[in-house]
């Protein structure tokens, strides 16, 4: 079978436990592998007393549970994303704009996070296969936007796996990429510039391992934290910067034990506007504030010395502390 | 002249009502090879497909359609 005739879509479903019919995006990927893992019980090294060679598995190993590990990546495009966003703890708002439609996407409570599911359909013609694995939920997602792009990948677990139905309805994703030479980079006041390449990690882990007894999969996947980090690489060097990342602000003269925290928000968007508005296709990352530690800048061999910034969201604001816009032709997620 | 067998098969007529297809481009596999749906679009299946897909709350069933084939 050839990958290229795989087809990936995803959808939150309405309850855990409830495969989601509609509302399924078809995702632009490069890379997708969603295959149940089993856990085994290996009977070794047991007494058998049925013959008495020295062999190490005497017995037929069992199965004891299973999880469906989803592994997703690709370019990131304008539609598909509001749904792994819901996969990963976020919940939403959707505005009708007439000519487009801005989702506003900002963590949910975690009882109350989605849950997914996602069909991948396999092979061509009478060869073709399609499962739809259910309750998905997103323990991470990786965002690189360098000057070729934006990739991401995303990973997180299932629970339950059957044949689609083939009634799912899948609507295509737009046949636009977000740019990372669109939009922009806005700080507080820390004004560092604009970064060569810029990554960005929501980090939202699950229990993993949550089996009740008389059930063979798992029972759950509560999340278990929610963390977002960032990364700066190829920021202009100046005295300046230096001093505000490292000395406690542009006056700093010395190394300062005062924590450099600021809002930043980037945006990104297609080169084309959204067929029929004035506006571009676009995700957009708000942090209300994040810490910046860890500076980096080396001098080596006839390199231009440039910094690299790493930020992390803090969350000790009674608003949210990271807000996700997307504005495309998407009317819900 | 020979008397000529006919078959009458029943099928459902549904139209499409996703609201997402108003904006883009839906299809669903079953349905139409997989092509696209748009929004208020109508296709004749078979019962139990029918049934299927009215279970979505995407379509709206329009009224019962007999096709009639003479069979040679």
């Amino acid at each position: 079978m050839n990958s290229q005739t795989t087809r990936v879509a995803i959808a939150a479903q309405s309850a855990k436990g409830t495969a989601a019919t509609t509302g399924f995006h078809a995702m632009r990927l490069t890379r997708s592998k969603l295959v149940p893992v089993y856990e085994w019980d290996s009977p070794e090294n047991e007494h058998t007393g049925v013959h008495q060679r020295a062999s190490t598995l005497t017995g037929t190993p069992e199965a004891v549970s299973f999880t469906i590990p989803v592994a997703l990546g690709g370019r990131l495009y304008p539609n598909a994303f509001g749904t792994l966003l819901r996969g990963l703890g976020f919940g939403v708002s959707s505005v009708d704009n007439t000519t487009y439609h801005t989702h506003t996407f900002t963590q949910a409570d975690a009882e109350a996070a989605a849950w997914l599911s996602a069909m991948q359909a396999l092979g061509e013609d009478t060869a073709r296969f399609e499962r739809k694995v259910k309750d998905i939920r997103l323990t991470q997602l990786a965002l690189t936007a360098d000057r070729n792009g934006i990739n991401w990948t995303a990973d997180g677990l299932g629970l339950d796996e059957a044949i689609a139905a083939g009634t799912e309805t899948v609507a295509a994703e737009a046949n636009y990429q977000i740019r990372p030479s669109k939009g922009s980079l806005t700080f507080g006041a820390l004004a560092l510039g604009e970064p060569r390449s810029h990554m960005i990690t929501i980090a939202r882990p699950v229990e993993q391992d949550d089996q009740k007894l008389h059930a063979f999969g798992r029972a759950g996947a509560d999340p278990t934290g929610f963390a977002v980090t960032g990364e700066l690489r190829g920021l202009d060097l100046s005295l300046a910067t230096y001093k505000k990342y490292n000395w406690g602000g542009a006056s700093g003269t010395a190394p300062a034990q005062t924590t450099i925290t600021d809002s930043l928000t980037v945006l990104w968007a297609s080169a084309a506007n959204i067929s029929g508005a004035d506006v571009p296709y676009s995700w957009q990352f708000a942090f209300t504030k994040a810490w910046f530690y860890t500076f980096n800048a080396e001098a080596q061999g006839n390199n231009i010395v440039r910094c690299d910034a790493q930020y992390g969201m803090i969350d000790d604001i009674a608003g949210a502390p990271l807000t996700i816009t997307g504005i495309n032709g998407v009317t819900g997620y | 002249m020979a008397r000529q067998a006919t078959t009458t098969t029943t099928k459902t007529q549904l139209r499409f009502i996703c609201p997402a297809a108003r904006r883009l481009s839906v299809s669903v596999a079953a349905v139409n090879d997989g092509a696209p749906l748009a929004y208020g679009a109508t296709v004749a299946v078979e019962a139990k497909l029918a049934a299927d897909l009215l279970a979505t709350g995407e379509w709206e069933p329009v009224a019962p359609v007999k096709e009639t084939k003479d069979d040679e």
